[in-house]
């Protein structure tokens, strides 16, 4: 259980770019919360490892291109950040996101329920 | 050269205006200008033919004040050109704006030549032969000697009553509509390409070439759909008729009345099961047509009155593209089958008149009121299988503000909160729109299962913003075909949905304001908000005072989007948010007032039970 105290969560795309993002910010998308949370029933076999390593795979998988997954990722971690940061505000700007990643974006969201 | 001399001063004493090259050396050598000595020397050398003539200075050179009469009667100066000349231009003569003329036409078919064509045939003048018209065809004519003109409109006559024949079917024995019916021959003519004045063909060819030219024109019609092909002039129900052919004769008609200012668009009965974009998209270019003399209403608004008529078509959703005419001020989709109205219907702020009868429709938007707030006057929305308010949420003291005209609200739905796809949860109350028909009825006791506190943020989810992108994407028509296959089918959906939203021009929270596309709050209101209509209630006394109170459904945009006042359970009064300004007060007074028209309200107890 050591590795469920660590505070931070690294995330791996499917072209091999490594994300690490503190925890309460992953547990912002529901499928990470629920694969983090030991007493779920979809929680990961944890190792002994300091990191819980989370593959997103099923993320590039539905990604048309295999190639492009990290850059889904990397924008996927900086609404996580943004979700953190303008969780008790009223007014939150909208989080700029380019139109060629609305799509791929659009799948992620849904897999990682976010 | 004396005697040219002597012609020159000749002219000189007779007009002055008019100079030749010897006048102006007579006068350089009178008025030794220096200034004029330097045009001057191409004059001395008159004698080189390639020199043209100086134009006349001589009229601004000697005579160089003015009068004072001609100072006076005019400020400006001679006129430069032909067009300043007009009395209408100086400022004296200045008697008001000049209304444009308006010509929708031609230039060769203008006021004298047009004016003499239609006949009124009541008239029963003798028929103005040969018209000026414009000759459509090369410009060369190889009349035979024998031809004149009469054989030669007699031919024409001939022509088109053959071609009369061939479209209506009609006899041609009633002589009256003759010179109606010339005018818009006329056209016919035109759309057929070849002029009959112009070409020496015989008659029957002349036919055959228009049968043929028919015949192209059926051909084009747009293909794709199945069954009876039916000649174009022939009416035909619009259920018989091929999609594509409904749809365009709807586009002709919408042409037909923006280029004539038409403000009622009647697109009723005709079986369309949907419109296209840019079969209406023409409405939003309308504008109205001033007449085109007239005293006293120089400055008129363009602004147009649109009344737009969709009822009797099998509609199963509003075109987006009507949300976008706000001139329009009747609107009517009586007898479709329409299941909801989308919150954009808020943007017709002008709309005075609203037929929504005879359809589909559970509830209507909550935007509703602020169109009652603006504009509405009349509103009909009976029949529709609108919800009813449980009994037991019904607040028994509706307020006396509804008699005087103010809408109130008289009970309201629980709380949906919604996931981010917009399905409602499995524990917590189903969004309304879902279920419809089996409302439960809330008990006093209920546990109110909302989502917890640190969840209620307004941040909007990666989804939303993701959609978001997609709505402004301007290949968002393409988009839901880039979807792969292995994913959810509820997210084409969602980008479908997401389209249909941007063609109605989207729709914004109705707590926050803000735009959204996935709505995450749910609940219906019930509202007095439409005086004197339709049915009268059936559940007790009160309603048959007051008529039904419509069901209104208002969505958030995110789960910290809902009245902040209202308590988890139901209750029948709160304070309520209005939209277009309406001031913000509690709808409802607790206590029962005491006067004698209330006295006939059965206690709130009996209504509880």
């Amino acid at each position: 259980m050591a590795a469920s105290s660590s505070p931070y969560v690294t995330l791996i795309s499917n072209d091999g770019f490594e994300f690490i993002i503190r925890r309460e910010a992953a547990c912002v998308a529901g499928t990470i919360k629920k694969m983090l949370d030991p007493q779920s029933a979809c929680a990961l076999p944890f190792d002994v490892h300091a990191h819980a390593v989370i593959y997103t795979m099923r993320v590039t998988i539905l990604t048309s291109q295999n190639n492009h997954s990290g850059v889904v990722l990397e924008k996927v971690c900086e609404y996580l950040y943004y979700n953190l940061k303008h969780k008790d505000e009223k007014d939150v700007p909208d989080m700029e996101i380019p139109p060629e990643l609305c799509l791929e974006l659009l799948m992620a969201a849904d897999y990682l329920h976010v | 050269m004396a005697s040219s001399t002597t012609q020159g001063s000749d002219l000189w004493s007779n007009n002055m205006s008019s100079t030749t090259s010897d006048t102006l050396e007579s006068i350089i050598s009178a008025t030794t200008l220096d200034l004029f000595t330097e045009f001057q020397e191409p004059t001395e050398s008159s004698g080189d033919p390639t020199v043209p003539q100086l134009p006349s200075l001589v009229a601004s050179t000697v005579n160089r004040k003015r009068d004072r009469d001609e100072y006076l009667a005019s400020s400006s100066d001679t006129p430069l050109f032909s067009s300043d000349d007009l009395p209408a231009s100086s400022a004296e003569n200045y008697y008001g704006p000049r209304v444009k003329r308006q010509h929708r036409r031609p230039w060769y078919e203008t006021e004298e030549s047009w004016k003499t064509v239609p006949v009124p045939p009541s008239a029963k003048k003798p028929r103005m032969r040969g018209p000026f018209k414009r000759a459509h065809d090369s410009g060369v004519w190889l009349g035979s000697d024998e031809s004149t003109e009469n054989e030669e409109v007699d031919r024409q006559d001939a022509v088109r009553r053959a071609l009369r024949v061939m479209e209506s079917g009609a006899s041609i024995d009633d002589d009256d509509d003759e010179d109606e019916e010339l005018w818009h021959e006329d056209e016919r003519e035109l759309d057929l390409g070849n002029k009959v004045h112009a070409s020496n063909q015989t008659l029957e060819e002349k036919l055959q070439q228009a049968l043929v030219n028919k015949a192209l024109q059926i051909t084009e019609d747009p293909g794709g759909f199945e069954g009876p092909v039916f000649p174009y002039w022939q009416k035909q129900p619009g259920h018989l008729m091929g999609f594509h052919l409904v749809q365009e004769q709807a586009q002709k008609k919408v042409a037909l009345c923006v280029e004539q200012g038409e403000e009622v668009i009647d697109l009723s009965t005709r079986y369309m099961q949907q419109i296209r974009t840019p079969t209406l998209r023409p409405l939003r270019y309308h504008t109205k047509i001033v007449p085109k003399q007239g005293k006293g209403n120089r400055y008129q608004s363009l602004t147009p009155a649109l009344r737009l008529y969709l009822s009797n078509n099998l509609l199963e959703e509003v075109p987006g593209e009507v949300f976008h005419l706000k001139n329009l001020e009747v609107l009517s989709l009586r007898s479709n089958n329409l299941t909801e109205i989308l919150p954009s219907v808020g943007e017709l702020n002008s709309l005075k008149e609203l037929n929504l009868g005879s359809n589909q429709l559970n509830w209507l938007p909550w935007e509703l009121l602020g169109l009652l707030h603006a504009n509405l006057k009349k509103c009909m929305i009976y029949p529709n299988p609108l919800i009813r308010p449980v009994p037991s949420t019904w607040n028994p003291a509706p307020s006396r503000k509804f008699e005087s005209g103010e809408p109130c609200q008289v009970a309201s739905t629980r709380i949906a909160f919604l996931d981010i796809t917009g399905a409602s949860f499995r524990h917590w109350p189903p969004a309304p729109s879902s279920l419809p028909e089996h409302w439960p009825e809330p008990q006093a006791d209920d546990e109110f299962l909302g989502p917890p506190p640190e969840e209620r943020t307004k941040t909007p989810s990666l989804l939303e913003l993701a959609l978001r992108a997609c709505k402004r994407s301007p290949q968002l028509s393409q988009l839901p075909f880039l979807i792969p296959e292995n994913c959810p089918e509820h997210l084409t959906k969602l980008v479908q949905k997401t389209w249909i939203l941007k063609e109605a021009g989207g729709k914004s929270c109705s707590v926050c304001g803000n735009e959204y596309i996935i709505p995450r709050t749910e609940w219906i209101e019930w509202w007095y908000c439409i005086p004197e209509q339709g049915l009268r209630g059936q559940l007790d006394n009160l309603l048959a005072m007051h008529g039904m109170p419509v069901p209104l459904l208002r969505r958030g945009c995110s789960w910290a989007c809902w009245q902040e006042n209202a308590s988890p359970l139901i209750r029948g009064w709160s304070s309520a948010t209005l939209p277009g300004g309406l001031k913000e007060e509690r709808a409802f007074p607790r206590k029962v007032q005491t006067s004698p028209t209330r006295r006939t309200i059965p206690p709130s107890g009996r209504m509880r039970q």
